[in-house]
């Protein structure tokens, strides 16, 4: 009998655990009267924010050959919802490593720049005049803005060209060449030179060259070309004159100034809230009709929403969001929740959000906000949330 | 007298023969492990709260469910037992009781409770879990005339949990519905630990006193899961953390005078008003981010003294009878905090505790320790009848109404048993807005007692 006993008890250990591990599952809503009574229901609210102008914030525009901007943009545009504005391009190289003797042996004889042009946005019907300055110091481009003007040191040439995707070449003084003989067969040329500026002095378009088939040549044997590849870019903003179409509210690309947006909602329109979802809805309009035959213009594809504290320095980009066809833009994102529900924690030090193109992006492209529309046709935020009053 | 004390002291396990001394060596160590195992695996899961909300809607309300475990003896016997003594079982029901030891004993225990809860116009839900029942340990500090207990228990219990599914429009422009879950849980609870001394003041009166600090958490949650990619699953919850200290005095008292053969004790405690201090805090959790709502509130939480009689009669030595009666006085519970059924500024639906309970226990081999093992089993039943403390509506009273019964399996470890319980209930009912809770547990205990601390004879 002990022996019957005991051996029975060796399953005291698997009946434990089965005992821990057991537990069925069917919950209901049995008992819903006696605990929803101190809690609160999901809902939806619809809220209007307003924009609330621009302000001064650069896009981003710096890029190397690895990282950030693809491409440099300079020339000036009359644009019919921005108004007339103008761009500034910076490129610098880097000298390749297996350049032969023969090239360093004897003198610079000849340099031009071999630019891929692969952006234009204006009008390409007439020329653009850009001025080609040299840039006098070191300059950093990654992260670079566009409210960031280097110092150009002196004119080297003026060249003129049509605004025509493709190759072009500027070729470069011989005062020049033989001023800058040295520095360009030397092994220190990345220290040595810092790049040229672009700017336009004539002309109604914004061209943009490519790092990819972009290069600073110069020969000093015949039939033997060094290439100096593009190695950083960096492109600079400013307006012409401020003269926006006042029906709209726009955002470019390229940018030395960006749009706000506020809610106006604040901790007492929820109360202490659990947010679920937040989708912030835009509707950009249609102003292709406000250019001009021959304006060549691309629509940009995407903008991104972030958030800005109160502080100004203190910016996290959130989502970026695809313009549809019928310009509607979409911001949906746990991100975007987790930042609303910060904020009416109020631990975030959230002041309001910001539209910016993704620096993918890379133009000066467009969009705009019709100004004076219902609310309906407005921005809107559609909030998903759980009151915990 | 000798019949009488039957009552309080078992026969002596000590001088029965035994199988070798190797094979019951490693028997106890078989048996120590699995009382390891059951303080290790089910104290933590009863400690992380977010594992044990598979219980009663009514534990919601007040401090949580009463929870009142004090020997596995005593709850296969309707849970009374104040008047109870045995050598073989730690009464912590009555620190007197604690006198009658002369093995230094160690005990625990799991609880399994499965529940089927039913209203009126609703489909019923089952929840089902696990959890420790105690563990008691004691021992002599004079063989059979003063002894110590150390328990740890379950106090109050929370421990719900309510699901319930919903669709919310959350998108008014393209209309899509999206469902979701919303699960109101409540878990954790008010563990008692204590320490207590037992003393025979003469062979008719045993006193006895026990410090009891209670703690614990009670956590209060809404989970809002829309199991979707799109939506961030976020809970409110809501912890408030108690601590105090409150005392028990006992006593139990041989009646003299009674027939040969039989026997009869009174028993009774008193449990001393406390006070509890509490802190509640809220928070927001999403994932592992956890934020604080509003401010931490702290205040007093007054516990209610409380007193219980009780009375074992023993016709024959192979048959005990008991009966019970316990009172705590809810009706004047008050509290610095609100809690679900209680609003320190408003008409609290609390009432006083009551509870009856009795008991019958046949063992056929009595104090015969070289009886048969199929003698030495014991069998138990109970039945009680309990008013809770507190009810989710003003007007209305949750009783409960319950059958318990047991086994005690002899061990070959002298002194050691494995006892299995059961309990059959119902709590509430399912009119008026209220529920019906329908539960059946099931108890396994194991209860181990040896000789420690003895000085090696002499010569």
């Amino acid at each position: 009998m002990y022996n019957l006993f005991w051996s029975k008890q060796r399953f005291v250990v698997p009946l434990l655990s089965l005992l821990i591990l057991s537990a069925c599952d069917d919950p209901s809503p049995i008992g819903l009267n006696l605990v929803d009574s101190q809690s609160g229901d999901t809902q939806v609210t619809e809220f209007a924010p307003s924009f609330a102008g621009h302000s001064n914030f650069g896009d981003v525009t710096g890029g190397t050959n690895i990282t950030g901007a693809v491409r440099t943009l300079f020339g000036t545009v009359s644009d019919p919802v921005v108004g007339p504005f103008s761009m500034t391009g910076y490129m610098d190289f880097i000298n390749s490593s297996n350049v032969s003797s023969e090239f360093r042996a004897a003198a610079v004889s000849f340099a031009d720049l071999e630019l891929n042009l692969d952006y234009i946005y204006g009008d390409t019907l007439n020329p653009v005049t850009l001025d080609i300055y040299e840039i006098g110091a070191d300059w950093i481009s990654e992260s670079g803005r566009a409210d960031s003007f280097l110092d150009a040191q002196s004119l080297v040439t003026s060249t003129t060209v049509m605004p025509e995707k493709g190759v072009f070449h500027i070729p470069l003084p011989s005062t020049w060449i033989s001023g800058k003989d040295a520095v360009l067969r030397s092994t220190t040329f990345v220290d040595e030179f810092h790049g040229f500026a672009l700017r336009a002095s004539q002309g109604s378009a914004v061209l943009g060259v490519h790092f990819s088939g972009s290069s600073l040549r110069a020969s000093s044997v015949p039939g033997d070309t060094v290439n100096f590849s593009l190695s950083k870019v960096l492109s600079a903003s400013s307006f012409v004159s401020d003269a926006a179409n006042p029906e709209y509210l726009s955002l470019r690309d390229g940018a030395a100034e960006t749009i706000s947006l506020r809610f106006p909602f604040e901790s007492k329109d929820f109360g202490e809230a659990a947010f679920h979802r937040v989708i912030i809805r835009l509707n950009s309009a249609d102003v292709s009709s406000l250019y001009p035959v021959g304006f060549e213009r691309s629509n940009p594809i995407a903008v991104g929403l972030r958030a800005v504290a109160v502080d100004e320095t203190t910016r996290l980009n959130i989502i970026v969001g695809e313009i549809a066809e019928n310009g509607t833009i979409s911001f949906d994102s746990a991100t975007l929740a987790n930042v609303v529900q910060s904020s009416n924690l109020a631990n975030s030090g959230l002041d309001r959000f910001e539209l910016y193109f993704p620096v993918e992006s890379n133009t000066v492209g467009i969009i705009a906000f019709k100004k004076g529309l219902p609310a309906t046709f407005g921005p809107r935020a559609v909030i998903t949330y759980t009151s915990l009053n | 007298m000798a019949l009488e004390l039957s009552l309080l002291i078992r026969p002596s396990i000590e001088t029965m023969n035994f199988p070798n001394e190797s094979r019951t060596y490693g028997m106890r160590i078989n048996l120590i492990i699995c009382l390891v195992l059951m303080i290790g695996v089910v104290v933590p899961s009863t400690a992380n709260a977010q594992s044990q909300t598979d219980g009663s809607i009514y534990s919601r309300f007040g401090l949580g469910l009463r929870q009142s475990f004090t020997s596995s003896k005593n709850q296969a016997m309707g849970g009374g037992g104040l008047a109870l003594s045995s050598s073989q079982y730690l009464n912590t029901s009555n620190p007197s009781s604690y006198s009658d030891q002369y093995l230094t004993r160690f005990a625990g225990g799991l609880t399994y409770e499965s529940i089927t809860a039913s209203s009126d116009g609703s489909p019923s839900g089952t929840l089902a879990a696990s959890s420790l029942s105690g563990v008691n340990f004691g021992f002599p500090l004079k063989s059979n005339v003063t002894g110590v207990g150390f328990s740890f228990a379950p106090y109050s219990r929370v421990s719900y949990r309510v699901d319930v599914e919903s669709t919310v429009i959350s998108d008014p422009t393209t209309g899509t519905a999206s469902p979701y879950v919303t699960s109101f849980k409540g878990n954790g609870g008010l563990q008692s630990l204590t320490a207590g001394i037992g003393h025979r003041v003469n062979n008719r009166l045993f006193l006895g006193a026990s410090i009891d600090f209670i703690f614990g958490i009670l956590e209060e949650s809404q989970n809002t899961l829309f199991n979707s990619a799109l939506y961030t699953d976020r809970s409110s919850v809501g912890s408030t953390r108690m601590s105090g200290i409150s005392t028990t005095a006992g006593f139990r008292y041989v009646v003299p005078g009674m027939p040969a053969n039989q026997g009869l004790v009174l028993g009774g405690t008193l449990h001393l008003p406390t006070t509890l201090k509490a802190t509640r805090s809220r928070a927001l959790v999403n994932q592992l981010d956890r934020d604080t709502l509003g401010t931490t509130l702290s205040g007093d939480v007054n516990l209610p003294f409380g007193f219980g009689l009780g009375v074992a009669y023993q016709p024959v030595p192979k048959w005990t009878l008991v009966a019970d009666f316990e009172f705590e006085n809810w009706g004047a519970f008050e509290s610095d905090l609100d809690f679900p059924g209680y609003e320190s500024n408003g008409d609290p639906n609390t009432s006083n505790r009551v509870r009856a309970s009795a008991g019958a226990e046949f063992w056929p081999a009595a104090r015969n320790p070289f009886a048969s093992w199929s003698s030495r089993i014991a069998y138990r039943l109970g039945l009680y009848t309990e008013q809770s403390y507190i009810s989710p509506f003003p007007d209305e009273n949750i009783r409960s109404i319950g059958v318990t019964g047991g086994l005690s399996i002899p061990s070959l470890i002298p002194g050691t048993t494995i006892d299995f319980n059961l309990d059959v209930g119902q709590r509430g009912k399912s009119s008026n807005g209220l529920i019906q809770d329908r539960y059946i547990r099931f108890g396994l205990n194991l209860n181990f007692g040896e000789r420690w601390f003895e000085r090696p004879p002499l010569g």
